[in-house]
């Protein structure tokens, strides 16, 4: 197991030296001279042939990548060509903002999508079998700009229950530690900033959370209509163990593995999504950020978070890669 | 094939979702056609007296912040977004098919080179990919069909490559090969006729999909561009009224979402049908 895990961390390195070459390369095709940019019009030749040469553009291209991958390895993603601040920096402050909301999105998600997934397949055919499936089949079909909107609307300014945007109220405070208010709120056992923070979280994260609960609901189902049909389910029943535990115990955890991939990958889902989901609710995360450098025309920011949410993304489905060797102990990974 | 085809048929026949998905989708098809007749006023017509009305006789729907007819602007905004998915999945279809034939059928470094490629493709989450496709080659409606096609390659190389992998090895392409067929025979006789139907079923989803990504982008400005009657862009411009004119928002999300979801429903459908095991 253990030289397992070894092995699959080992092959994230192409792959994210990949992710790096193929962002590097496509940034540098923009046309366009970023020292002009950065300097405006009316930037002297002379400054601007300084700001290149202090930032490298004077070097042929593989030059610059080799600086920008030793650049990298000590976590300098170089600087905004908008904000002249590090990069690295302005991702830290706004990561955990990302962070917190795609987590409580895939906790949705999971909640709502195996909940209503199991009971799919344990009452099949039924009016609840019937509705859980239709609805999922509209929210994978939703587009999630509108659905956020639309729940702004209801929600808030009609029903006036949750918050139109932000993480937290103007009046609140919560002392940084980790960055993730929730956690943070607790650990300065502020019970009202925590209500806040919550209460400034849900109408994003069930946006965000709604294609993956759709999607991961009508894979439980499946998976779990076929493990059903197991003997070994029938051999749990006839033991004489309560229906309950057969599907929990019996059922659920066999027929998990599906469901894990799809988990997984639906990650990737809510890490693009937060752009989308960010911008809706003005949530101050990597993703609007990301948005936000692109209407700048800064690439270099725009380089920068597309790397560190990509690498987000892969550690993800190695975690998802080691969960199976553990949760199935027939899957063997020797070769 | 006709034969496999009638049956194809009465089966999709039997599935009542696909039947309604159809339904939809021919209904979408018909609107995409006829919007220019159907439609009771110009998209583009800006009546600044007539300002954010809510829907009534007049205006069906009601009308955007330039006074322009909603009901109008929907109906023209199915062509866009019909050409958006047609354009993208073509891309992704062609160019993955391609791939996918090359790296099974050939196999070897080709096969290694083109697959670790596609897998690199897929280590991204899939608008950011297409975001920064977009952002470099700058914001347009096609721009986002490239970006939202090249993005899905990767779905049609693996899907065909899979198939080629399971075909190569059979008799009758051994049989073919033997009698001295040349390649592109073998591939357009044997090969390709087996992926036809994972792929239909690959592109109806995948239609829906991109309709909804490239609606996506519009929506955070990186397609469409006004006054251009896209549901994406439509959305985005309503965001400010959400309060005064909640209707400038939601016909244009109620179209997209009924449009997607009725490839998602034929998808489904032809899915089961063709599978009769699944």
């Amino acid at each position: 197991m253990l030289s397992f895990i070894l092995q699959r961390f080992l092959s994230l390195i192409p792959t994210l030296l990949g992710i790096v070459v193929v962002v590097f390369f496509m940034i540098h095709l923009v046309p366009g001279d970023p020292a002009q940019v950065m300097l405006g019009e009316r930037a002297s030749p002379q400054s601007l042939a300084e700001l290149r040469a202090e930032m490298g553009l004077d070097q042929p291209l593989h030059v610059q990548l080799g600086r920008f991958l030793a650049g990298l390895l000590r976590g300098d993603l170089g600087r905004s060509m908008k904000t002249h601040e590090a990069i690295s920096e302005e991702l830290k402050r706004r990561f955990p903002a990302t962070v917190e909301l795609t987590l409580a999105s895939m906790l949705f998600a999971s909640v709502f999508g195996i909940g209503a997934g199991v009971l799919s397949a344990v009452r099949r055919g039924s009016w609840l079998d019937y509705t859980g499936m239709t609805a999922s089949l509209v929210g994978v079909s939703a587009p999630i700009f509108w659905l956020g909107l639309i729940l702004i609307l209801l929600f808030s300014t009609r029903l006036e229950l949750f918050p139109i945007s932000g993480r937290v109220s103007p009046d609140v405070f919560v002392p940084p530690v980790t960055g993730l208010l929730l956690m943070d709120s607790l650990l300065s056992a502020d019970l009202r900033a925590f209500g806040d923070a919550l209460w400034h979280l849900v109408l994003p994260a069930v946006t965000l959370g709604t294609v993956p609960t759709a999607v991961i609901s009508r894979m439980t189902r499946s998976s779990m209509l076929e493990v059903l049909r197991e003997d070994y389910v029938r051999t749990a029943r006839a033991k004489g163990l309560s229906e309950w535990v057969v599907i929990l115990k019996h059922a659920l955890r066999n027929s998990f593995i599906p469901v894990l991939t799809v988990l997984s990958l639906e990650f990737g889902y809510l890490l693009g999504g937060a752009v989308i989901t960010e911008t809706i609710f003005a949530w101050p995360g990597v993703g609007r950020w990301l948005l936000l450098s692109v209407e700048a025309r800064d690439f270099r920011a725009v380089q920068g978070g597309v790397i560190l949410l990509s690498t987000v993304f892969v550690l993800i489905n190695l975690v998802a890669d080691v969960l199976y060797a553990w949760l199935d102990p027939r899957i063997k990974y020797e070769r | 094939m006709p034969d496999r085809l009638h049956q194809l048929w009465r089966r999709l026949r039997k599935n009542r979702l696909a039947v309604a998905g159809g339904a939809l989708l021919a209904l979408f098809l018909l609107i995409a056609a006829a919007a220019p007749w159907i439609a009771p006023r110009d998209p583009l017509a800006q009546d600044l007296y007539g300002r954010l009305s809510p829907p009534s006789a007049k205006n069906w729907f009601g009308t955007d912040d330039f006074g322009r007819d909603i009901l109008s602007r929907v109906l023209h905004g199915s062509r866009v977004s019909l050409r958006v998915g047609v354009a993208a999945v073509a891309i992704a279809l062609v160019v993955g098919t391609a791939v996918g034939l090359t790296a099974g059928y050939w196999g070897g470094l080709l096969d290694n080179v083109l697959m670790r490629l596609m897998d690199l493709m897929l280590a991204f989450p899939s608008i950011l990919l297409a975001i920064v496709v977009v952002a470099v080659l700058g914001p347009s409606l096609n721009n986002a069909m490239l970006a939202v096609g090249i993005v899905s390659i990767p779905q049609y190389a693996r899907l065909v490559r899979a198939s080629v992998l399971s075909i190569r090895e059979q008799d009758y392409v051994t049989a073919a090969r033997a009698l001295g067929a040349r390649d592109a025979r073998i591939i357009l006789t044997a090969i390709l006729p087996n992926c036809v139907a994972p792929l239909t079923v690959q592109a109806t989803l995948g239609m829906a999909g991109a309709i909804l990504d490239a609606a996506g982008l519009s929506f955070l400005g990186l397609g469409a561009q006004p006054p251009t009657p896209e549901w994406g862009a439509m959305l985005s411009g309503g965001r400010d009224f959400i309060l005064s004119a909640p209707w400038v928002l939601t016909f244009p999300g109620l179209a997209i979402l009924l449009t997607v979801l009725a490839f998602n429903l034929l998808g489904d459908g032809l899915r089961d049908a063709l599978d009769p095991k699944g």
